[in-house]
């Protein structure tokens, strides 16, 4: 069974395009540390030892001075020794150069190295949004289709309602009032704006499964409901549920990028939003600082149609009527 | 006749719907030996499928069983708590769907419906799960090697095959088959038939076999039901039926299809349409309809079955029928 799944993704041409892509960037971000040559944001005091000069020779500072002079004129020396050396190394707004691939910030954090850490937290709020949204409206749908009666009745009010309010607005409003900061919060914001569209559509899908003859069948033969649900009618949904979760997967990546780019989110956390937020905020689009704002766009361009070309091969997988044979 | 099985008594059995309730199934009893074959004909609509979900208490949510008993091998089906209805339910008695099609599930293989259906039933390992399966989809002429097909792979003809093994893997005595034919060219529904016999004959179990073809069932039953309006208006052996048919309304039938030999006669058929069950005509409810009603016919509430002796009876107001 899940030698086949791999089989299907695999031997469907823009599957095998889409995972690879998706793939490219979950190796990117995995191997962060290993691919960026800079840590996304340089600590000046950090770079100065990592870049191998030597900080300040000891022999200047003879023992003639008291011990509280000495300090204070080491602590002096090294200061602006580092400020000109980190300025060498990490100049401000600098233009892409071998040194650095996209160029660098106004802090002269190196934007390559950013975008790499990045896809980190962009990638893991997308795919951690996609799967909470999931297995949330999959449950709900589940309940209110095939439970109906005054549970469907509820989770239909609060799903309609939902609906009306308009996403963006909503989830402005909620991470405006979060004071917590982080990934996990964005998460939440994300999945409780994004369930009640994929709700909709799951049920729908479950009311139409639950009055087809081989659910019957299973009925017939005495199931628990337990097994009715989750073996006859849900396999018959994974498709349309993988679906969901790509696109609620790529809503969560541009809904976090939306965030941070109007700066609801946390500004100091390192992603492809933030990197948005930061060009935003330092004119780089009336500079026409294309290398810093372009690339994160492309990105998120990228793993939506990576997430795209995969869906075509989950319809493969969950429907064997377009397998091949 | 051998041991009665199953009898029906006075079964009402009907639907809730806004404008009131519909019953499709008003007081319908008949009787069931041990490896018999009881077709039950009648057209569309007037509750032969509701009579066959009431017996297996199968009936959808706003349905319900109103009154009567259906006393299968000594226990009533009708009242009987609905876990120990289960317990029975394929074990004693299953039943072949309406649409092959539509009853099996598109994403499962055969073999895995096949063994989801023992193991719902008895404690048994995989492996002797799977041989059951194997073992029915043989007896009932598929491939062992289709066991890991998908319902898409397979025909009409193959998929109706695979429900009655279906039906038949837990051995049940009684096989009630809805329409199992209707979806099928008049070919495969031959060989279905041959091989519903065969397995009879081998296996021993009763059936009951509803369909709206009548020329099928003369030829497979050994007695048959014919069903109007929610009654049973004639029941009898199948051959007598056919060629002396004593209700007005299986004379109808019987006239409504040609015979092979003989000469091309313009066929007769049945004016008018069949009543609306919500608000079911006075009296005999096929009255409105029949050439030989009487004004005794429209008053009342209706005839019941009456014995005409040779293990027929018939429901009009006619002395013994029609003559």
């Amino acid at each position: 069974m899940i030698k086949d799944f791999f089989k299907t993704l695999v031997s469907n041409k823009k599957s095998l395009v889409g995972l690879c892509m998706l793939g490219f960037f979950i190796l990117v971000a995995l191997f962060a540390p290993l691919i960026a040559p800079y840590p996304p944001k340089i600590d000046r005091l950090e770079t100065i030892v990592q870049t191998g000069e030597p900080s300040l020779s000891e022999e200047l500072l003879s023992e003639e001075y008291p011990s509280d002079v000495r300090d204070v004129l080491t602590y002096r020396s090294t200061l602006t020794k580092e400020y000109t050396k980190t300025i060498d190394y990490f100049p401000l707004r600098a233009k892409p150069s071998a040194a650095h691939l996209f160029g660098t910030n106004h802090a002269g954090n190196d934007l390559f190295s950013q975008l790499v850490w990045g896809t980190r937290v962009s990638l893991t709020i997308g795919l951690a949004t996609g799967l909470f949204v999931t297995i949330l409206s999959l449950s709900l749908a589940l309940l209110s289709g095939y439970l109906g009666g005054i549970v469907d009745d509820v989770i239909t009010f609060i799903t309609n309602v939902m609906l009306v309010i308009p996403g963006l607005p909503l989830m402005i409003v909620i991470a405006a009032y979060i004071t917590m900061k982080g990934v996990l919060p964005i998460v939440l914001i994300l999945g409780l704006t994004g369930w009640p569209y994929p709700t909709r559509l799951l049920r729908s899908q479950v009311l139409t499964l639950k009055n087809r003859d081989f659910v019957r069948v299973s009925k017939s033969l005495g199931e628990r409901t337990s097994f009715v649900v989750f073996r006859e009618i849900l396999p018959n949904m994974i498709s349309i549920a993988m679906a969901e979760f790509f696109a609620t997967s790529m809503a969560a990546i541009l809904g976090e990028a939306t965030l941070e780019f109007i700066g609801l989110g946390n500004v100091t956390v390192v992603s492809w939003g933030t990197i948005l937020f930061w060009a935003q905020a330092n004119g780089a689009l009336l500079a026409g600082s294309w290398w810093w704002f372009l690339p994160p766009g492309i990105c998120i361009a990228l793993v939506g149609t990576s997430f795209i070309l995969i869906n075509f091969a989950i319809d493969e997988i969950s429907n064997p009527r377009l397998r091949k044979r | 006749m051998s041991e009665t099985m199953l009898e029906v008594k006075n079964l009402k059995a009907g639907y809730d719907t806004a404008k009131g309730c519909v019953r499709a199934v008003d007081g319908v009893s008949f009787t069931l030996g041990r490896g018999e074959f009881l077709g039950i004909a009648g057209e569309s609509g007037c509750g032969k499928s509701t009579l066959a979900y009431a017996v297996m208490r199968l009936l959808r949510d706003n349905a319900r069983i109103e009154s009567g008993s259906v006393l299968f091998k000594g226990k009533d089906f009708a009242t009987l708590p609905a876990a120990q209805v289960e317990a029975h339910r394929w074990t004693d008695m299953a039943m072949v769907f309406q649409s092959a099609m539509n009853a099996l599930n598109p994403v499962l293989s055969i073999g895995a419906q096949l063994t989801d259906a023992v193991h719902a039933h008895r404690k048994v390992r995989k492996a002797e799960a799977e041989a059951m399966a194997v073992e029915m989809l043989k007896l009932v002429d598929i491939n062992a090697d289709r066991l890991k097909s998908y319902p898409h792979q397979l025909s009409g003809g193959m998929k109706q095959r695979v429900m009655i093994a279906m039906a038949l893997i837990l051995k049940p005595e009684l096989l009630i088959m809805d329409e199992p034919t209707t979806a099928l060219d008049v070919v495969v529904q031959r060989s279905i038939i041959e091989k519903i016999e065969d397995l009879r004959s081998r296996l021993g179990f009763s059936v009951i076999f509803i369909t709206h073809d009548l020329s099928l069932l003369v030829e497979i039953s050994d007695a048959l039901a014919i069903m109007y309006a929610g009654r049973i208006v004639e029941y009898g052996p199948a051959r007598a039926l056919f060629s002396d048919p004593r209700h007005p309304y299986t004379k109808g039938l019987m006239n409504s299809f040609p015979s092979l030999s003989g000469p091309i006669t313009r066929m007769g058929g049945i004016e008018g349409r069949a009543p609306d069950l919500l608000t079911p005509p006075p009296g005999c409810r096929f009255s409105p309809r029949c050439p030989y009603a009487t004004d005794s016919c429209r008053s009342g509430d209706g005839p019941a079955l009456r014995d005409l002796g040779d293990g027929r009876s018939c429901a009009c107001t006619l002395e013994g029928g029609l003559r």
